[in-house]
């Protein structure tokens, strides 16, 4: 057997893939805050004019059911606790929850255009895919209104955009990255398990791209990705009976899990169609896919990956919400834009992009502008 | 100088009528290769091939006949000394004894090539050099010595040997004790400094008082000082290897650095390997070491062998070892330890940069050069580089590979991570480059630390200087027995707590000196590192208990919070360095090792195991050096470094 490559592999050149965008922590920063203010502009308008979202409330009012002083024993109802820490420490309530939210929405705007930069797409092509994804009602809607939905929706393009740098770069922070975000996703969101899921699905067919010729590579690159997620929610789950006697596992969170109320078959085609239609409503993702069916289709088989994974869990009764799988499917999108792309492909994505937004925003009952416009009154 | 001095020894031409004028290198050069013919030493063909050679390296003419063993050391020096005009002598046929003349440094001798040998009748200093003996010369050794001198040519390995023998007890003195009169301070001699020792009296003092009056409470606030203790180490831990993964896409020296140095830039480059009972594995040191990518001729290889090692000299010299190598025989005596020997070696470094590596180490190639433009991208506060290191033998053993996981994590992440974040950087045993004047400036190795290499990483640090990684591997053996593991590691934590009581016994100057950061960061890595090993057991035995005994029975000696804290810290911190070692052998592509991680806590069980034992030795025998068996692994010398 020839002996593996145990020296370090080389150091990127390309300035493209090693460099980050903005350069600087603080420049990174900055970005970020700018692009969440419109979020947080609604939130404080929304507080404002009395709106209250039924999701945050709910999520402040399980952190004010644990108790003062929180004892051990709460730990049977702490679960998702990185959400119910933070609208347990965080004054403000509901609204402040929705600001945190609008933060978030701005942190994964920064890294998705960080992203396309990184990948040398044209500036005004970052532009309309970015005004396209975050001027979605649909991503306003769950910035402001579910944090716990929205939280792990964001460190799950965290996850992607860092299983990508691992697997297509060989960068190991983006191993990190991914692992770690998915692992606190896990401890935001029960529908974390979800993205799980679609990363764990999409890691052997990127690995497979990337380290073929080195042996065990598939499997050691799955087990560094999923290990935080296991290893927390196994902690968790330890602790949780020797103090509570008890395992609440996430799924006990989704009460309609495993029902089928319309049969299993007739379930599974209720939720086929049901992701179909949100793929239609997320034009950015269906484009890069077929981009990628034509010129990569083994990355092709690991973007589609999230579609089916949305498809079992709706099919089992699972979360996520409908407006959580659009913005899930429009983050996706955006990640796996290909390097570089051509006038041509630049032309498809902005067209499907405007069009995609302008439909959203014109049909009321479109996943999430219905909601929004429910919330903003109109 | 007691010794009369006879003439026994010295052949060639009498007197010492030495060129006034010195010579520059290249002319004397030329014409040494021409005397070098016409005494039939060297064929015309190898002489052209070395003038070859000189323009491309700048290196001496004679060095470069030395290094490709076309010529004798005594050959060259005797052509040398004919060519002067002054006799030769051979110092090895020449009894030596003592001197008494304790204000010369040996040190600084061996480095200007001259050696008193003893004195004439009439009071003439006989002095043996390796330097061509101009008038100038003789007239500087002549103010030093306080007397006429008559100067004879030797080689330089022969003025060595007389320093060795002359200044025997003060080499040995200041290998042993020379940081330690210099600073005291800085010395791991004393393990415990007066305020160090009244405060630990008066915390066990207090904690005895606390556990009378209120045991409970006082148990509570141990268990949840410990388990914070072990989760602020790891924590630590595994944000600077975060850190370090962040820099991973930058690499300190590129291949185009390397490729810009020019052959005739490099400068000599001393290379030290302490060996001691490793005749094992020095046929495979030479080999080792040929494989170096540097100018033989700018190469000094210092084998130091202790002096009751009869074995591993005897191994060596069948070795036959190339011109380039010297043995240096280390004096017996207390302590007998690695930074000693090295201590003797530096004595007699001539090299501008300076490296230590185990006998069984395999460094890639290129090193050396890698170092070099390290140091010069680096600036003069960079005083050390540290090149990564890794396992040929990793998958040799459950010991082996766990041994991978960790070292891929602290050489790849931790280190690169420490380094980015400008904290301090311990060493590790072996493939540290030095600036060699800075190394003497810092006061060499301090013979009395275990981790001799980890205080001086510190020390340096602390003094201001800078301490940097270069992105080159060096192979080693990994230890594949168990017992073997924990005397070493026993050593290597022993050491870490030495290097924690010594660099804190001033807290307040050096954190005055070096900043709040560094401080911290030492504080966190050195002395956080034994005690996350100390506090294993108490949190495993606490994970066991609670997992037979429900928390409600504990609840009377544990509060629940307290209890709570303990177990999922054990839990975080465990996973976390599985993590880390997970991604550490990823990112070193031994796919097949990442599973492995997951039985990280085990191998942290044996660390736990050689902490007591080192915590044990730091009270009982604080300077004894627990010493590791090389050469045990039954692997071919070429396994798993290509």
């Amino acid at each position: 057997m020839a002996s593996p490559p145990y020296r370090l592999p080389p150091a990127l050149t390309e300035r493209w893939a090693a460099a980050r965008w903005p350069t600087t922590l603080g420049r990174r920063s900055l970005l970020r805050a700018g692009l969440s203010v419109p979020y947080v502009a609604l939130a404080i308008w929304l507080d404002l004019h009395g709106i209250r979202s039924a999701d945050n409330v709910r999520l402040e009012h399980a952190a004010e059911s644990l108790g003062s002083p929180v004892t051990v024993g709460a730990m049977a109802h702490a679960f998702p606790p990185v959400p119910l820490a933070i609208a347990r420490v965080l004054p403000g309530g509901a609204a402040a929850l929705g600001i945190v939210g609008a933060l978030c929405a701005g942190g994964i705007l920064q890294l998705a255009w960080e992203r396309l930069v990184r990948a040398q797409v044209p500036h005004w092509l970052v532009a309309v895919l970015l005004v396209g994804v975050g001027g979605a009602p649909v991503f306003w809607f769950n910035a402001v209104d579910n944090l716990v939905g929205f939280l792990g929706v964001a460190l799950f393009a965290v996850a992607a955009a860092g299983m990508l740098d691992f697997l297509y770069l060989g960068r190991t922070s983006g191993g990190y990255a991914a692992g770690l975000s998915l692992a606190l996703a896990v401890l935001c969101d029960p529908a974390a398990l979800v993205y799980v899921g679609s990363i764990l699905v999409a890691v052997p067919f990127l690995a497979w791209e990337r380290f073929r010729n080195e042996p065990s590579s598939i499997r050691s690159a799955i087990a560094v990705i999923a290990f935080p997620s296991v290893a927390v929610l196994g902690a968790w789950a330890f602790l949780e009976w020797r103090f509570t006697g008890t395992v609440h596992h996430p799924l006990t969170l989704a009460p309609r899990a495993f029902t089928f109320p319309l049969g299993v078959t007739g379930g599974f085609l209720r939720a086929a169609s049901h992701v179909g239609w949100q793929l239609l409503a997320a034009p950015i993702f269906a484009v890069t896919a077929v981009l990628l069916l034509f010129r990569r289709p083994v990355a092709f088989l690991a973007l589609v990956a999230v579609p089916l994974d949305l498809v079992v869990t709706v099919w089992l009764g699972l979360h996520p919400s409908t407006e959580q799988g659009l913005v899930l499917l429009d983050l996706v999108g955006l990640l796996a834009v290909e390097r570089r792309p051509g006038s041509l492909v630049s032309a498809v994505l902005a067209i499907e992009t405007v069009a995609g937004l302008a439909c959203a925003l014109v049909l009321t009952d479109a996943a999430g502008t219905g909601q929004l416009l429910h919330v903003l009154g109109l | 100088m007691a010794q009369v001095w006879g003439h026994g020894a010295v052949r060639g031409p009498a007197g010492s009528s030495a060129s006034a004028d010195a010579q520059n290198v290249s002319m004397v050069s030329d014409r040494i290769g021409d005397a070098l013919v016409a005494a039939g030493r060297v064929s015309p063909e190898q002489r052209d091939w070395a003038l070859h050679v000189q323009r491309r390296t700048g290196s001496h003419l004679g060095a470069i006949l030395l290094a490709a063993g076309i010529i004798s050391r005594q050959g060259l020096y005797q052509t040398l000394a004919e060519q002067w005009g002054v006799p030769f002598v051979d110092v090895t046929t020449v009894p030596l004894a003592v001197s008494t003349r304790r204000d010369l440094d040996p040190e600084r001798l061996a480095r200007d090539l001259w050696v008193p040998l003893g004195r004439h009748r009439d009071g003439t200093y006989v002095v043996a050099t390796a330097r061509r003996p101009t008038a100038t010369l003789q007239q500087a050794i002549a103010r030093e010595l306080g007397g006429p001198v008559a100067l004879l040519a030797t080689t330089d390995w022969d003025v060595d040997y007389a320093l060795r023998h002359l200044f025997r007890d003060q080499l040995l003195d200041a290998a042993s004790h020379g940081l330690w009169r210099r600073d005291k301070e800085r010395s791991a001699r004393t393990v415990l400094s007066r305020s160090q020792a009244l405060i630990l009296a008066a915390c066990v003092g207090a904690l005895a008082a606390a556990a009378v009056v209120a045991p409970r409470a006082t148990f509570a606030a141990c268990s949840a000082l410990v388990a914070v203790a072990f989760l602020l180490s790891v924590v630590f831990k595994f944000a600077v290897c975060l850190v370090g993964a962040y820099h991973e896409t930058f690499v300190e020296v590129t291949d185009t650095d390397v490729a810009a140095l020019e052959d005739a830039d490099l400068p000599v480059y001393t290379v030290l390997v302490p060996c001691y009972r490793e005749a094992n594995v020095v046929p495979q040191l030479m080999a080792n070491l040929a494989a170096l990518d540097y100018p033989a001729a700018k190469l000094e290889v210092l084998l130091l062998l202790e002096e009751d090692d009869d074995e591993t000299r005897a191994a060596a010299v069948a070795a036959r070892p190339p011109a380039t190598v010297t043995f240096v025989t280390v004096p017996r005596g207390q302590p007998q330890t690695k930074p000693k020997a090295c201590n003797v070696g530096l004595a007699f470094a001539r090299g501008e940069y300076l490296v230590i590596y185990d006998a069984e180490d395999r460094p890639e190639p290129g090193q050396l050069k890698k170092a070099i433009a390290a140091f010069r991208k680096g600036g003069p506060e960079l005083v050390c580089v540290q090149a990564a290191l890794n396992y040929f033998n990793a998958e040799e053993n459950a010991l082996t590979r766990m041994f991978t996981l960790e070292y891929s994590f602290w050489f790849d992440y931790m280190l690169t991570g420490l380094s980015a974040l400008g904290l301090p950087i311990p060493l590790g045993g072996t493939s540290n480059h030095f600036r060699t004047d800075e190394l003497r400036l810092l006061g060499g190795w301090d013979p009395f630390n275990v981790t001799e290499d980890a205080d001086l990483g510190i020390r340096a640090a602390a003094l201001g200087k800078r301490v940097g990684v270069v992105n080159s591997t060096t192979f080693e053996e990994a230890n594949n027995a168990y017992g073997n593991f924990v005397r070493q590691r026993s050593r290597w934590i022993k050491g870490y707590l030495q290097t924690t009581l010594v660099h804190l016994r001033h807290p307040v100057e050096l954190v005055r000196t070096v900043g709040w950061k560094q401080a911290g960061g030492f504080a966190l890595l050195i002395g956080g590192t034994p005690l996350s090993f100390l506090a294993m057991p108490p949190l495993l035995l606490l994970l066991m208990v609670s997992l037979v005994l429900p928390p409600s029975m504990l609840a009377s000696v544990f509060p629940g919070w307290v209890l709570w804290v303990s177990l999922a810290n054990f839990l975080l911190g465990n996973a976390l360095m599985v993590y880390v070692s997970m991604m550490g052998v990823f990112k070193r592509r031994r796919h097949r090792l990442v599973l492995w991680a997951l039985i990280n806590p085990l191998y942290w069980c044996l660390h736990a195991v050689a902490a007591y034992k080192a915590l044990g030795q730091l009270v009982l025998r604080p300077h004894y050096w627990e010493k590791t068996a090389h050469g045990l692994t039954a692997l071919p010398p070429s396994a798993g470094s290509h």
